[in-house]
């Protein structure tokens, strides 16, 4: 049943790869955004760094030179050397420095108290509370001297700061909706995929229990309708051998019926004419020949699952059909004569196929056979073997009673005689094999002409 | 003839040796293979029929180990399976010749004696004479009391075996393997009209018949 595909959907390949393909397309995208905020970051980082050094040296030669109290001096423009948020606010617009310069107890001596760095180079935010409002920082702690320290800090470019913004939003944008986007993507991916195969599944299954004769839907044009075409293919294939086992198992039964039955027969009369031994011979006879019929049937069978199992295989090689037909005609002219019937024959020469030769005779003599059983006395039979392009055409036929219109399609069915009831000679069995044979060397065989007169027509590739 | 029999099947074996006790021929039977190795090598025979599968060991590993053995015996090798490939591979492993299950013993025992006849001898001879029928092989011609036959090929060559075989059945089956090569059996008459044919010119026009038909088994040429 189609339930029987599911487990959890984590089993499930499509959940797991859309997930996967999913995931991975997020994190280019996010990688992608990271690139675009990352240049106009950096650069601004690297120019304010060296600005920052810059006055940082500047600082350290100012106090080197005038000393600690002069270094506060520099930095009291008129109210006092601790700034507000106002001065602070004013330099974002001046492209200047916020310092800080604090002693060991953390203490302001000048500049902004609010700027709060750990020792090292970084980015940090500072709070202008009087304003409500915070700026971007690239900022650098260092010494001074073992009590003193300064922070020297610029204010991001506000177009910088906007880049690296709309980056974090997308970004987030991308991850809030890409998420259950692509679960959804692979939950209704992996349930469509559970349908479309569960259906075939289904089929898989019915056709399991006993209903040869469903098959997959194949309507859509997608990959699932040319691989139920596939499935299907060989579902009829199986059907047909179902049913030719069928009609095998009915023809053995029927066939071997009437021998085993005339056998059994004869037994009884030899039990009542036990006393005359003339009688008990003639029995003993009919017995063998009826004991002859059954065993060439069972042989044709044996012979018929040999060649369709494909085992005559490993022994091919190059045959020259021609002359095998030609010295196979020759045999047969005689019988042909005493059985008042006239062959015909034209063989191109040199026509090799590869195969084995013991069974493409009997493919040939089958189909003769079959003419000189069936055809009315004086009938004309012809034997015409040629190349067609890449293959030989072998016709055989005869102006006999033929083959009805309506049974034309079972010809080479196992056990198949135009004579239902059975009382011509054959087994039924020669056709299948001619089938048999020529599908075995890469060919086919075709009945022509059915009605009047019958022409079979094996086509076979050609060996060069 | 004195003849070894390996054949695990009781039944098969009593039909086998009694045909051929009854026609006067020795018989030995071994019911396995290794016992069967044993005798084989320790006495001397004729022919040797092995069953193609017996208890502890394939009968093509028999076969293959009495001809390492170097036993010349001519073997026959008789089988439940058919098939080409099978026959191909007992004649492979050794044997001379292979007969299908079930066989009538007539079929039998004319493969028996054409096997035990096949020594060298009238092989190579380049004559062979049955009554006043002389078959020259050198020349390929027939003649009776002097008069050429004109022969088809495959005539001469079904004449040829069964004098080959003179005195001894032919069977039909023996027929389409040795001079048509087929290892099936047509339903048609095709061995039985080459027959009525070829001696239709070597028996029709002289007083006596040469080849009569045994009713059952086969052909046999003989001028007695």
């Amino acid at each position: 049943m189609s339930s029987r595909l599911r487990k959890s959907l984590l089993n499930a390949s499509i959940f797991r790869c859309t997930l996967l393909i999913s995931g991975g397309a997020l994190m280019v995208a996010l990688l992608a955004i990271w690139a675009y905020a990352y240049v106009p970051w950096s650069n601004a980082e690297r120019t304010a760094k060296t600005a920052i050094d810059a006055e940082y040296q500047l600082i350290v030669s100012t106090l080197d030179a005038q000393g600690l109290n002069n270094l506060i001096a520099t930095l009291d423009y008129e109210d006092g050397p601790v700034w507000n948020d106002e001065q602070v606010f004013a330099i974002r617009d001046s492209n200047d420095f916020v310092i800080r310069v604090l002693d060991d107890e953390e203490d302001t001596l000048a500049g902004f108290p609010n700027l709060e760095a750990d020792f090292g180079w970084g980015h940090d935010f500072v709070w202008l509370h009087e304003f409500d409002t915070v700026f971007r920082v690239f900022v650098r702690r260092a010494e001074l001297s073992d009590d003193v320290s300064v922070t020297v800090a610029k204010i991001i470019d506000q177009d910088v700061i906007e880049v690296v913004e709309h980056a974090q939003t997308v970004s987030i944008g991308l991850i809030v909706f890409w998420i259950p986007t692509a679960l959804i993507l692979a939950v209704s991916l992996s349930r469509y995929n559970y349908r479309r195969l569960g259906e075939t599944a289904k089929v898989a299954d019915r056709v399991g229990h006993a209903r040869l004769d469903l098959r997959a839907p194949t309507e859509k044009d997608d990959e699932y309708a040319r691989f139920n075409l596939i499935i299907n293919e060989m579902l009829d294939r199986n059907e047909v051998l179902a049913r030719n086992l069928e009609s095998v198992s009915i023809g053995v039964a029927h066939d071997l019926r009437t021998p085993i039955s005339n056998l059994g027969g004869r037994l009884q009369l030899i039990e009542r004419d036990l006393d005359n031994p003339d009688a008990i011979m003639k029995h003993v006879r009919a017995s063998q020949d009826h004991m002859d019929a059954l065993l060439r049937t069972l042989e044709a069978l044996l012979r018929l699952g040999d060649v369709e199992a494909g085992k005559r295989k490993a022994g091919f090689s190059p045959v020259n059909l021609s002359d095998l037909a030609t010295e196979l005609v020759e045999s047969l002219e005689p019988i042909f004569a005493d059985a008042d019937k006239t062959l015909t024959v034209d063989i191109a020469p040199n026509l090799s196929v590869i195969g084995d030769g013991d069974l493409l005779t009997q493919m040939l003599i089958n189909l003769l056979e079959n003419v000189l059983d069936h055809g009315r006395d004086g009938a004309q039979a012809w034997l015409h073997i040629k190349a067609r392009g890449e293959r030989i055409s072998i016709i055989v036929g005869d102006d006999g009673p033929g083959i009805p219109t309506s049974r034309t399609e079972q010809v080479f069915e196992r056990f198949f005689r135009v004579d239902s009831s059975r009382n011509t000679p054959g087994n039924g069995l020669g056709l299948s094999l001619v089938k048999a044979i020529s599908e075995l060397h890469g060919g086919g065989v075709e009945l022509v002409k059915s009605n009047p007169g019958a022409e079979f027509e094996i086509m076979l590739p050609i060996s060069l | 003839m004195n003849i070894l029999l390996v054949e695990d099947n009781d039944e098969t074996a009593e039909f086998i040796s009694r045909g051929l006790t009854e026609a006067g021929e020795s018989v030995t039977r071994e019911a396995n293979a290794n016992t069967a190795l044993i005798t084989a090598v320790s006495s001397d025979f004729d022919v040797i029929i092995f069953d193609r599968m017996l208890p502890g060991m394939d009968g093509l590993d028999a076969v293959r180990l009495l001809r390492e053995s170097n036993i010349v015996a001519p073997i026959i090798i008789l089988t439940a399976v058919s098939g080409i490939d099978d026959r191909v591979a007992g004649l492979e492993a050794g044997a001379d010749d292979y007969l299908v299950k079930p066989f009538a013993f007539s079929e039998l025992y004319a493969r028996l004696k054409a096997l035990s006849r096949r020594q060298p001898l009238n092989l190579v001879d380049t004559q062979l004479r049955v009554g006043d029928l002389v078959l020259e092989r050198t020349t390929q011609t027939v003649t009776r009391q002097g008069e050429v036959l004109d022969l088809l090929p495959r005539e001469y060559r079904i004449l040829e075996y069964l004098m080959q075989n003179e005195g001894q059945v032919v069977t039909r089956t023996m027929l389409l393997e040795k001079i048509w090569g087929y290892s099936f059996d047509p339903k048609t008459s095709l061995v039985q009209t080459h027959l009525s044919r070829l001696r239709a010119k070597v028996d029709k026009p002289f007083e006596t018949d040469l080849i009569t038909t045994v009713r059952g088994s086969g052909y046999v040429i003989s001028s007695a």
